[in-house]
């Protein structure tokens, strides 16, 4: 048996999915969170069945390529399951008739969100709507689980509704239904509405978002770095590093498999961030150097997404966001990318447009650096200063204003305008919000690492096989002239094809003088996306607008990389 | 009758029409900006920004083009 989960935008689709199969997908309080299917198993007592979650939609008509997804699904449905934010009742309704009046499939609707009703002032009485839809009605809190088992044994009861004849336009008919079912007392303003207003409403909104931003900066630092030098770097210098020195003399330096494995020994010990073997630098960079701050960015994403604020965020940053052709929105690619780029890059499927589309994608991939890539930045450039480090990202900030802007004047097509749910402040749930955090790492683990490992792999190969030298030598014009690196620095360019981390990580051990290292880490941002990025950027935007993307990121990197050496030079870096 | 522009914030109305084609009035229906409906303007910003409403208990923010063509009276 099929069963889709259907529904609105942010009424917790997955969070229902996540109960109903103990799969895991990411959930937040924002609309557009599940931009693609996910399928599970289903199995409870005699119940068995096949779980598919959807990009929510708002109607059987959809608008983006997300909803479309989603449309596409409920015809090979057995059972829908329509999920509905109780508080929302009547919008929500409109998705259910639609349903229930083109589909005419076996069907259960879903109240979720049930114990939000109470402080909201909501009174739904669920016995007269069962009566007038002809399907079960179960009220739920998938957060703490509340009511999930009445879904699961609804599961035989359900059925069409014998409402498929509506006659009248569907609002008149939800207007007659919310009417019979749905009591609204009035209630006085709670803590959180008031924060809600204020953090929309000019002055005081600016100057909340500022706070928010630096705050979640800081705090991104501040746990990152703490981990780094109080839980990760200790755990090594006394546990790792003596098993490796053991491991170095076992080989014997010199031989291949010391090289291969261990990496160099710098004045006869072992420095992670130059020795660049696979157990040395290929383990220490993903769980010591970039790992600690994968952690402390999605900690505070996760609050900041289930606390209800992106969308927040979106509307006091339309203004920006229509000056490079997109509209506020487009912040929830970018947020995304700052953690890691791909999820970002599927986040460009809630535009409309294939201009908007285009401009976020090639946005995204040259100037929105992954946390993996920031966290080697940090470690790369802290040691002479925060300032360096500001250096990069107001280079990459303006590359992206620039870069943007110049995209909206010579890309035909007008900027489509934001229309947007903007979902209440919710407490964030704390069990959820850890799995989450939890799901957000592993993933890291399960997909980053094994990548970490080839790419140290492939600078050790590139090194033996001599393909370094010979690129060096054919890119050396470029290199040497405009960006005044040493030709060994397409090392680093190849590398990043494969992972941001290891590449920006190779700059280490070349030596560099300060500039360079500036200079290198800012083109490594700019001039081509990661492979798992292209892939997916590939698919979502298309080869032919991809090309055009890569023609803009190369050039970019060129100039700008020219430039930035120049104005540094100039300044007495 | 004015548009949701010229409302003024905390300010409410009755939708009367919305003067777009039919894709704009299709998705204005899907989300409930619908003629008839009541429509409370939360907050729009002078220049430019967006538009944030409320209709049945949501919260919308549209911009300020398609916030223009929707004709309300008070």
């Amino acid at each position: 048996m099929k069963v889709v989960l259907t529904g609105n935008p942010n009424v917790g689709k997955s969070v229902v999915f996540n109960r109903l199969t103990g799969a895991k997908v990411i959930a937040s309080n924002y609309p557009g969170t599940t931009v693609s299917v996910a399928k599970g198993k289903m199995h409870f007592f005699n119940i068995k069945a096949e779980v598919i979650d959807t990009p929510g939609s708002y109607s059987l008509e959809p608008s983006t390529k997300a909803e479309e997804v989603a449309v596409d699904l409920v015809d090979d449905a057995d059972l829908i399951i329509d999920v509905l934010d109780a508080t929302n009742l009547e919008r929500n309704l409109y998705l259910t008739l639609e349903l229930i009046r083109k589909k005419d499939k076996p069907l259960i609707v879903v109240l979720n969100m049930w114990d939000e009703t109470k402080h909201k002032g909501v009174d739904i009485d669920i016995k007269k709507l069962e009566e007038f839809l002809g399907v079960p009605v179960i009220a739920t809190c998938a957060l703490s689980g509340e009511g999930i088992k009445d879904l699961v044994f609804a599961i035989n009861k359900a059925k069409k509704s014998h409402l498929k004849d509506l006659k009248e336009p569907l609002w008149i008919e939800i207007g007659k239904i919310v009417e019979k079912v749905q009591k609204l007392t009035h209630r006085h303003h709670s803590f959180l509405d008031i924060l809600e207003e204020i953090s929309i409403r000019p002055p005081f909104s600016f100057f909340i978002a500022a706070a928010i931003i630096f705050l979640s900066f800081s705090v991104v630092r501040f746990v990152g770095e703490g981990l780094i030098n109080y839980l990760l770097e200790p755990l090594f210098n006394n546990f790792y590093t003596p098993l490796m020195m053991k491991l170095s003399s076992m080989f014997g330096p010199g031989s291949f498999l010391h090289s291969l494995f261990i990496g160099d020994l710098i004045e006869g010990s072992i420095d992670y961030g130059v020795s660049f073997g696979i157990l040395t630098t290929g383990i220490y960079v993903p769980i010591a150097m970039v790992m600690p701050y994968i952690f402390s960015f999605y900690l505070i994403l996760g609050f900041l997404e289930d606390w209800g604020y992106l969308p927040r965020l979106a509307i006091l940053g339309d203004r920006l966001f229509h000056k490079l052709g997109l509209h506020g929105y487009a912040i929830v690619p970018m947020i995304l990318g700052l953690g890691c780029n791909v999820p970002g890059a599927l986040a460009t499927r809630l535009f409309e447009e294939r201009r908007e589309k285009f401009i976020a994608a090639t946005l995204l991939a040259v100037a929105v650096p992954c946390m993996a890539q920031t966290a080697m930045i940090i470690n790369l450039l802290g040691r002479f200063g925060g300032q360096y480090i500001f250096i990069v990202f107001l280079t990459l900030f303006l590359v992206w204003f620039s870069l943007g802007k110049l995209m909206n004047i010579f890309t035909k097509g007008e900027s489509p305008e934001i229309l947007i749910e903007v979902p209440p402040y919710r407490m964030p749930h704390f069990g959820s919000a850890l799995k989450k955090l939890w799901l957000r790492v592993n993933s890291f683990f399960k997909e980053a690492i094994p990548l970490v490992l080839l790419g140290v792999l492939l600078v050790n190969l590139l090194n033996v096989l001599g393909v370094i030298n010979f690129l060096a030598k054919i890119f050396s014009p470029v290199i040497t002239k405009i960006w005044q690196l040493p030709q060994e620095a397409i090392g680093a360019l190849v590398v990043g094809f494969l992972r941001k981390d290891v590449a920006v990580g190779m700059l280490r051990p070349l030596g560099l003088t300060l500039r360079q290292l500036i200079v290198g880490a800012t083109i490594l941002g700019i001039y081509f996306p990661c492979m798992a990025t292209f892939i997916v950027l590939v698919k979502e935007v298309g080869i032919k607008d991809m090309l055009k993307s890569i023609l803009i990121m190369l050039s970019t990197a060129m100039i700008v990389g020219g430039l930035l050496n120049y104005i540094l030079k100039l300044v007495g870096i | 009758m004015i548009n949701l522009l010229q409302l003024k914030s905390n300010q409410s109305g009755k939708i009367i029409s919305i003067a777009g084609g039919r894709g704009l009035v299709a998705r204005f229906n899907n989300l409930g900006i619908r003629e008839g409906a009541q429509v409370k303007k939360v907050t729009g910003y002078f220049r430019g920004g967006p538009v944030v409403i409320k209709i049945d208990g949501t919260q919308l923010a549209l911009g300020r083009g398609m916030a223009s063509k929707i004709m309300v009276e008070i």
